[in-house]
């Protein structure tokens, strides 16, 4: 309108952080107070007392309306992404977690985990076949919150992995369990929300590295009952490999913690309806009473 | 490049071999170029196993026709097979250079099985 002054964006008004992304102290500025309410409720899991001696990431993720709305983010000043709508902004900020969380970890595999009765239930698969699904159900039924996305292979069977919150979808099993109803109308959410798994009931696990417990390899089948089916350790091997960016990355060393992986831990592949019976076929194939 | 009988089976020095004999036998292959994987099952996986650059071909129908109790005529066409599988995807040491990998889009994730059942069960130790 003629003669009305320039908007202005508001300047960065929130800090969240740190958050522990592979022993980095990471920090979000923003310049929306309502994002980083969203930030810190959706990133409760990941949060750490400053750490002096760690390294420091700082993203500054920014609501610009001038000359329309728009949003960008910025890794410890470098561009990352600089024209992102309001509803992809947050993905875009976890998305960003994951690439530094797998910068940072050596021997990444595409994977999410559960800690029962010490151990991990790694749940490895493509994008979609039910991996968030199994470790928050595993996490609010009786396990512990370890991993989603990104778990790095160590030697001797052991894992570390990353609290990261769940992508989940409204009418999945785990979003029925959500119950804070303000969360479910967040403007920067799309068909599915972030969510810390302790809203969902889940203990978190504190460990830095646990050993593995089962490999799993699910899927969602909602036309034939749960069932679990041993998997040989070649089809195993080839499974994991199939979601490991480490082996490009480490080669040799990846595979070799991978063929150690498989020679260690029963593999299964599970199929999941109805989660109840899901986790007692699984139960009953890995030695665990859920 | 023909499978002469007497050529020796050898693994090209990218390829690093895994067997596995808890549900069958397979060989899981590691090609540190590619940073992928690769498995053999059944016959090719049977084959692929006397690939220790000293044996030939024919020594590899020979003990494998031995190992499953088979006439060697009928392990032949199968190991033939299995070495052609093996020039095309430049698994041999000889392999042909012009072999071209089955992947050309990212890093290899190829499963390959025998075309018979004879050989599907691991060779006795």
């Amino acid at each position: 309108m003629p003669g009305s002054p320039p908007a202005v964006d508001p300047p960065i008004g929130d800090r969240i952080g740190p958050l522990d992304v592979a022993g980095a102290d990471v920090y979000i500025e923003t310049n929306d107070s309502d994002f980083a309410d969203e930030l810190r409720w959706a990133m409760t899991d990941l949060a750490t007392a400053p750490r002096p001696a760690a390294d420091q990431v700082v993203y500054r993720t920014t609501r610009r309306t001038v000359p329309w709305v728009l949003w960008s983010t910025l890794r410890d000043g470098q561009p990352c992404e600089l024209t992102m709508n309001e509803r992809y902004v947050l993905f875009h900020q976890q998305w960003e977690l994951n690439r530094l969380m797998i910068e940072r970890t050596p021997n990444a595999l595409h994977a999410a985990a559960a800690v029962v009765d010490g151990g991990a239930v790694v749940a490895c698969g493509a994008s979609m076949a039910g991996k968030t699904t199994l470790a928050g159900w595993l996490a609010s039924h009786g396990g512990k919150y370890f991993s989603d996305e990104v778990v790095g292979v160590l030697p001797g069977g052991m894992v570390s992995g990353f609290r990261r919150p769940l992508g989940i979808r409204h009418h999945g099993p785990l979003g029925a369990q959500l119950t804070d109803a303000p969360r479910l109308t967040s403007r920067f959410h799309d068909y599915e929300m972030l969510v810390p798994p302790s809203s969902l009931g889940a203990t978190i696990a504190t460990e830095t590295s646990v050993p593995v417990r089962a490999l799993v390899m699910p899927t969602v089948d909602l036309n034939e009952p749960s069932r679990a089916t041993p998997l040989g350790q070649a089809e195993a091997l080839v499974a994991l490999a199939d979601g490991a960016p480490g082996l490009a990355d480490h080669g040799e060393q990846m595979f070799e913690l991978l063929v150690e992986l498989v020679g260690k831990v029963p593999c299964v592949r599970l199929s999941m309806n109805d989660m109840d019976q899901a986790m007692t076929v699984l139960g009953e194939s890995i030695g665990w009473s859920p | 490049m023909t499978a002469s009988l007497d050529r020796l089976l050898a693994p090209a020095e990218h390829i690093r071999t895994e067997i596995f004999t808890d549900a069958g036998f397979d060989a899981v292959l590691f090609d540190r170029q590619q940073g992928g994987v690769i498995r053999l099952a059944g016959a090719a996986a049977a084959v692929w196993s006397m690939a220790d650059g000293q044996t030939t071909i024919a020594q590899a129908i020979d003990e494998l026709a031995d190992i499953f109790g088979q006439p060697a005529a009928e392990i032949r066409a199968d190991a033939l097979d299995a070495v052609q599988l093996f020039d095309r995807t430049g698994l041999l040491i000889d392999s042909p250079p012009t072999a071209e990998p089955e992947h050309d889009h990212g890093p290899p994730r190829r499963d390959h099985h025998g075309e018979t059942d004879y050989l599907a069960r691991p060779p006795d130790p």
